[in-house]
Order: C-alpha cells, then structure tokens, then sequence
C-alpha cells in the first residue's frame, strides 16, 4: 500500500512538473550584471599603501523569472575581495537573495527575501544601494492584502541581511494604506488626492547583556497623510519609538539612552506658471531602529529619514556632503524654483530656469536627566550647534541648439566632527564656497563635449594638527566628450592647491573611456581618486584615496 | 459602509495581533549575574580588544571591557589590547609606536577595518563575523564560560634581569581530546602604560597621560603560537610542558613590573577558536 502510494505521489510530481515545463516556457527571463574591479597601486602622498592584494573585485547577477502571477528570481554575489572603502566582511561568494511571489489583483504573497519601505521609511525601509556596501533586505514572508479598492495592507516577518548571515532580531511589521478617493467615491473631487497610511514595526532580539534592563520586543508605529491638489501639495510624517537602547547612543558614561524616539517630516509645496516652491521640516530624536541593538555604521539599519539637504552632484561640491544624524536634528529647507519664460529679456529664447535653495540643520535641545538614561527635549526648540548650513543657487540656460551652460554657487558651512568624527572636536565647522560653470558643446550631430571648471574656498575652524588630504581651497577641470551612441571619453583633474600642509597640495588627475553597446556598459580607468564620503540620500560611508586602475562592466537583459 | 468599516477594524486588529512591545521603566540597570555555571573544566575567556591612540572610541570600549572584568567576570576574562590599524599610527608630535607585526598580522587575518572590535576567544561562525562590536562582548563572553574547557593551562613567568629576558613555564593538561591543529600561543603584555590617547566624550578630546592597559608587546612564539603536539593529537589525560623564552630587545623601555604573560591554546587553521586562555604576573627572578 504504501509502495502504490509512493508511486502515485511520484506520478503526480512527474505530471507537476511536466506541466510546468510546458508553462514555463511562455514567461520571460530578465537580469542584469555587474562587474567592478579596481588595481591599486602605492601611493604614500595621499595614504594609499602597498596591498597585498592590490587586485579587488566584486560583482553581482539578478536573473528574474516571471510566469503568469509568478515571479522568482536570484541575486548571486561575489566579493572575490572588496573594493578599498568595502567592510572586509562583504567577502564571500554565494546567494544572498532568492525569492518567489504570487501577485494577484487582491493578494501577493513573498517568500524568501524582499526589499520593503513604508512611507518615508522612518520606521521601516530594508533597501540595498551598492555603492554604500548597504543591503538591508529581509529573509522571510510578507503579504500584501487589496480587499477593496483603495485599500492595501502589508505584513511581513524575517530576519535582516548581515553580510552573508542574518540577523538575530527578527523583524515584525505591518503597514495599513488608504487612498481615499477610491476608498470613499465621491468624498473629494478629483483634484484632491488624498491618502493616508498606519505602520508598526516590532522587533524582537534577546537581552543577553548583564547590566541593564532592555526591551526584548522594541515597537515603532507612524502615521502619514498626503494630499495633492494642483496648485499645492502637504505631506507629512509621525513617528515614535518606543526605548530602545542602543550602541549608537550611549552617553559618555557608557550608559544607553532608554528615551523613545520620535520623527516628524512635514513638506508643503505649491505649483505655478514656471514657479515651483517647496518647504520642509523635519525633527529625529533618538530614531535609529536596527534589528540588533549593538549594530553600528550602515549595518542591519530599520529606519531612514530622508535628507532635509539638497544632495550636490558636482564633485568639490560632495567633499562636504551631508549626513543625516538621526538621533538628534532639527532643520527646515526651502527650495523655490523658477522658469524664467522663453522669448523674454531674461529669459532668452530657449528660457532660464533658477533654482534658490537653502537648508539649515541644528542638533536637538535636550537636557539630560538625573537618572543618567533619559533626557528632556523641548520637540521644537532648534538646539545650539549648527550641523549643516546649505545655501545654494543655479541658473541654467540654452543659448542655442548646440550650447547649454549653467552655473552654481554654494555657501556651506559644515560639522565635520559631527558628521564625520563621531563628534570629537578636531576640525570644528568647515566654511566652503563653491562656484562652479557647465558647459555643453553639441559639436554635430553624434559629437558633444561637456566641460566642468569649479573651484571651492574652504576653511577649518581649527588649524589642523595631523595632515589630510581634504582641507583647504580645491579648483577642478572636467571635460567629457562623447561620441553617440558608443563612445565616451572623460579626464579630470582636482587639484588641492590651498591644503595646510603643502607636501599634501597634490593634482588628482584620472581619465576613463566608456563603451556601450545596446544595454551592455564597459569602461576603464586610470589615475588617483581622492578620500572623503560618499553619500546617497544621507547615507555615507568612507572611501579611502587610491591610485590606480579601474574597470567595469555591466549589462542588462 | 460598514461593511468597509467592520473589515478595516478586523484588518487593523490583526495587523497588531503581529506586533508586541516592552517599555522599560526605571530602574533601567541591573544587577550583573555572573551565572556561576558548572561545568567540568572551568574555562577563561580571552578578549582581544583592537585599538588605537587615534581611534576616538576606543577608550568607552576599553572602560566596557574595564567594567566587564572588574565587575562581572573577575578572573576568568582575560584582557588583551592590541593596537592596530591606521589608528594605532604614531603622528607627531605623539610619535610612540605602540604596534607589533604579531598584532597587525591578527587584525588583517580577522578582516579588522573599523576600531574598535574585540574577539572573544575568536569564536563567530565565520571569519568576518568573529569581530565584535564592544556591546556584543558581554553575551559572546556569557556564552563561552557556558562551555567546558578541553583543557587547562598553569603558567608561570619570571624575568631575568641580568639577560633581560622571560621565561615562561607552561603546562597544558587534557580533559578531552582535539587534533593536531592545537597552538599555544604566549603573549607579553604591559599594564599602566601612560601615553597619548584620543577620546570623542572630552573636549578637546586629546588625553596626553591615558593610562594603557593589557598592551601586547610581544610574542614568545610568533603571530600564531607553536603547535602543542606534532606527533599526534592531544588526548584525554595527555600533559604537555613548554618552556619559552624571551629577551627583551635592547631600547625596549618596558616597565617589567608591570609585565603579565597570557597564553591560550587555539584551533589554528581551523576554527580558531581559543580552547583555553591563562594569565600570569612576571615575577622578579632571583
């Protein structure tokens, strides 16, 4: 009996999977690739030493896979050695994130691993950005529930990536999201959006520490709305925390803030004929929220708060980029941006646009108290110590079919120790003006040269007691010539003329060719990079100076 | 309607019956609970803690390791300090070079990028996850002192002065057998080293007289220690004796009062896991 059930069982398994076979072969295969490695050579005058690895490389393939309401798909990583600026425990090979989804019109249920946000991501955003070394993605199961129209709800339950493990916490979260105007037909004309949305997370992890009491079960909720009309737009965010003490804010008696945190993003902005305004406000108290309580840099990360600074592309520009600091900041940004009209004095005969934007970050308000765990904070008082000052305008303009240029002048004032030095008073705040003027050269029709010359004036509060490689006025040259659709050559040279330490006054020349065919991206390179942040919505992790060779490639398909 | 309504309170009860929470009231310490476990061969923990006179948090970790030590678990964590990285670099005008190849050759095998981190007796289910962040020392230590030893180590350090030079008597006895990857390690180590060090809670945060701790000098065998049995694999009831020496080199201006020995036996090439760890004050010799 049981030998005839076997057969059965093995019958039917084989009748599965031929009938998947057959299916199969009408859905559709899509991936990507990327590969990047760097030779790094010697270099003593900007810290870069002799390795002995000096060959590194790391590189990653997707191949997703969907079929009728599936999708499956897997993500193979390789971190032969990582790239300087990588933390070393990236290095492995292996299968970090394979998942399937079922997607229907009311439900999609995930299993395996997920990338999820909620709202702004205040109390939950698992994501990966590759060029921070982040990838906070969760193992485990999530569903996401349509009973009505207008109305989606998400709950989910993993465990966070920790380089090639996961975490010890586990992560348990739901999100309740409404769109009004379908929810409730009628309720608002169909020039008013509205949504609002609810979320929770509740993370579990262990207390195995000796000292101190601490949670087991940290939970967070939040609350948003949004409306939009079209001539102005109000967004807004709560979230609170309750204590959850952690290694990244511990007082200087080693004792863990037991103080709930709390997050509130408000931004309002209003459209008109060639004007675009926009104010935000944002205050973080005490919001890092990680699935372990000791992790620390960019590791196992719940919440975010996005950035309240315009984030610079230009490169003397991101040598004082802002990071966010959320346990403690307040800051307001206004950003107005105008169009001035096409055919007027001002405005020339393609238009002008301006953009003003200012934004100015200070620490919170807090005293402590005499428990030496918690502390008061008055929720709007702006604290004493400006973090970040930013304010910048660009004017923008086409000449005519074959030249554009535009030019930017920021005035920044800059907590290095804060932002970078985990608050240990060495540099003191930096004062920086950077003016910079782009120019592009249609020269026929495949041919165009941009060109880049910037300078910026910078200045520590405090005189330097140790070299380094960034202090100090820079000037720039940046010429990129393409030839479409395949071609692109780029040669640059950042040249730190006025560093306190003239041993340290160095050009850091680099040139790089590209070659693209169809959606495949080769290029190389050659010279010195310098040192300092680099930042993606207010995340930043180091990079050390390097010299030497670069090559990458990538591919879609 | 309410339809819509009862389905939207029963959606939002059992989104919550997902979630739970704990909200800690004072008294937010408590009392530390060395868990006085049994187990056949008591075993001492080593911590090895990664620092640097420039690294601006490495003194909290060195006070955590501190309080661990004095309040917590006595005797059986052992503290070992090694200064490496960028952050150990000597820059004028603080030009003490308080580094040793042995330590650096360490921090480089364990992926050691950031400061500060510890190994707790190098245990981690991979190489890269065996670094340890300061607040995770605790529950690693806790756990280890849970298992039993498959040895004990008995260790005795004189110094020489007219040769300038330490002997180290090593006795290593098996309750249990291991293999023949087993390495006995013997470190130098200096206690009340007062020296330059920065720290991110003072302002300005330079200390010119810290007082260094548990600082690795040097090693009596190397980064990796020598192996215990080359013949075979230590089994129960084997003893080993070891006697090592060495010279303190000349221009040394080490403080031999202040002179400890630690040495461990670990799982060298394969886990690397320190199996047992002993520490002894350098006695004057005669």
């Amino acid at each position: 009996m049981i030998k005839l059930k076997r057969v059965l069982l093995l019958l039917t398994l084989c009748a599965s999977a031929h009938v998947f076979a057959q299916d199969i072969t009408t859905g559709t295969l899509s991936g990507n690739f990327q590969m990047d490695g760097q030779y790094y050579s010697p270099d003593s005058l900007i810290g870069a030493d002799k390795l002995d690895n000096p060959y590194r490389t790391q590189g990653y393939m997707n191949l997703i896979y969907n079929w009728s309401n599936f999708e499956t798909g897997f993500r193979y990583e390789n971190y032969m050695e990582p790239l300087l600026g990588f933390d070393p425990k990236w290095k492995g090979s292996g299968i970090p994130y394979r998942y399937i989804t079922y997607r229907s019109d009311v439900i999609d249920v995930t299993a395996g691993n997920f990338y999820e946000q909620f709202g702004s991501g205040m109390i939950l955003r698992a994501y990966e950005e590759k060029m921070l070394g982040v990838d906070n993605n969760i193992d485990g199961l999530r569903v996401k529930v349509r009973p009505l129209g207008g109305m989606e709800i998400t709950g989910l339950i993993g465990r966070q990536r920790d380089y090639w493990d996961l975490s010890t916490g586990i992560v348990r979260a739901g999100d309740i999201k409404f769109d009004v105007n379908q929810l409730i037909a009628g309720l608002l004309s169909d020039d008013y959006q509205l949504s609002v949305a609810g979320s929770f997370v509740s993370k579990f992890e262990e207390d195995l520490e000796s000292f101190y009491n601490l949670p087991e079960n940290v939970f967070a909720y939040s609350a948003r709305a949004s409306l939009v009309t079209p001539a102005f737009s109000l967004d807004g965010e709560w979230a609170y925390k309750l204590n959850d003490p952690n290694a990244t804010n511990v007082n200087p008696q080693n004792k863990p803030s037991f103080n709930p945190g709390t997050g509130l993003i408000v931004a309002a902005s209003v459209f008109g004929d060639g004007l675009g305004a926009t104010v935000n406000f944002h205050r973080v108290d005490n919001m890092n929220f990680r699935s372990e309580r000791n992790a620390l840099g960019n590791e196992l990360t719940l919440s975010y708060v996005p950035p309240l600074t315009r984030q610079h592309t230009y490169r003397l520009a991101t040598l004082y980029p802002y990071a966010t600091q959320i346990n403690g900041e307040i800051g307001v940004q206004a950003e107005v941006n105008y169009m001035l009209p096409r055919g007027s004095d001002w405005g020339g005969e393609y238009g002008t646009n301006i953009s003003v934007n200012y934004s100015r970050v200070h620490n919170i308000d807090t005293s402590a108290n005499a428990d030496g765990f918690t502390y008061q904070s008055e929720f709007f008082a702006f604290g004493d110590k400006l973090l970040f000052q930013d304010f910048n305008i660009e004017v923008s303009r086409k000449f005519s079919e074959d030249f554009k240029a535009s030019m930017m002048y920021i005035n920044l004032t800059y907590d290095k120790d804060v932002i970078e030095n985990g608050g240990a008073k060495q540099f003191g705040l930096v004062s920086a003006d950077f003016m910079v003027l782009e120019m592009l050269f249609q020269l026929s029709e495949q041919q165009a040269l941009r060109t880049e010359l910037s300078h910026i004036w910078a200045k520590n509060e405090h005189k330097l007691k140790s070299p380094d490689n960034i202090n100090g006025n820079w000037a720039m040259f940046l010429a990129e010539y393409t030839i479409a659709p395949s071609f692109y050559f780029t040669l640059y040279d950042e040249f730190n003329y006025g560093n306190e330490f003239e041993e340290r006054q160095l050009h850091y020349l680099n040139g790089s060719f590209a070659y693209l065919v169809g959606t495949t991206r080769m290029s190389v390179g050659y010279g010195r990079q310098r040192g300092g942040l680099l930042c993606v919505g207010g995340i930043c992790r180091p990079v050390p100076a390097a010299n030497g060779f670069s090559l990458s490639v990538s591919s879609t398909f | 309607m309410i339809m819509k309504i009862k389905f939207l309170l029963l959606s939002v009860a059992a989104i919550f019956a997902l979630a739970s929470c704990d909200r800690v009231n004072a008294p937010y310490e408590q009392n530390p609970d060395d868990t006085n476990n049994t187990v056949e061969v008591p075993r001492k923990v080593l911590l090895t803690e990664f620092t640097g006179m420039y690294c601006t948090f490495c003194p909290l970790a060195a006070d955590l390791a501190k309080q661990l030590k004095e309040e917590l678990y006595k005797d059986k964590l052992i503290i070992l300090s090694v200064h490496a990285s960028d952050l150990a670099e000597p820059r004028p005008p603080h030009n003490l070079d308080f580094r040793t190849s042995e330590g650096t050759e360490i921090f480089t095998y364990f992926s050691g990028q950031t400061l500060p981190a510890g190994l707790i007796d190098r245990t981690g289910t991979t190489l890269q996850t065996k670094l340890l962040t300061a607040p995770d020392w605790d529950a690693r230590i806790k756990d280890q002192l849970k298992k039993s030893a498959p040895l004990t180590i008995k260790l005795d350090a004189a110094y020489d002065e007219a040769e300038r030079e330490i002997t180290a008597d090593v006795e290593l006895e098996y309750f249990n057998g291991t293999s023949t990857r087993d390495q006995l390690s013997v470190f130098i180590i200096e206690d009340g080293i007062i020296a330059y060090q920065k720290d991110n809670r003072l302002d300005p945060p330079d200390i010119e007289d810290y007082e260094h701790n548990h600082m690795l000098r040097a090693s009596f065998n190397g980064a990796w220690g020598e192996q215990v049995s080359a013949a075979a694999a230590p089994k129960k009831g084997d003893k080993v004796s070891k006697q090592l020496k060495f010279k303190i080199p000349e221009g040394k201006n080490w403080n031999v009062n202040k002179l400890k020995v630690i040495a461990f036996v670990h799982d060298f090439g394969g886990t690397y896991e320190i199996m047992q760890a002993e520490e002894a004050e350098v006695a004057a010799g005669e």
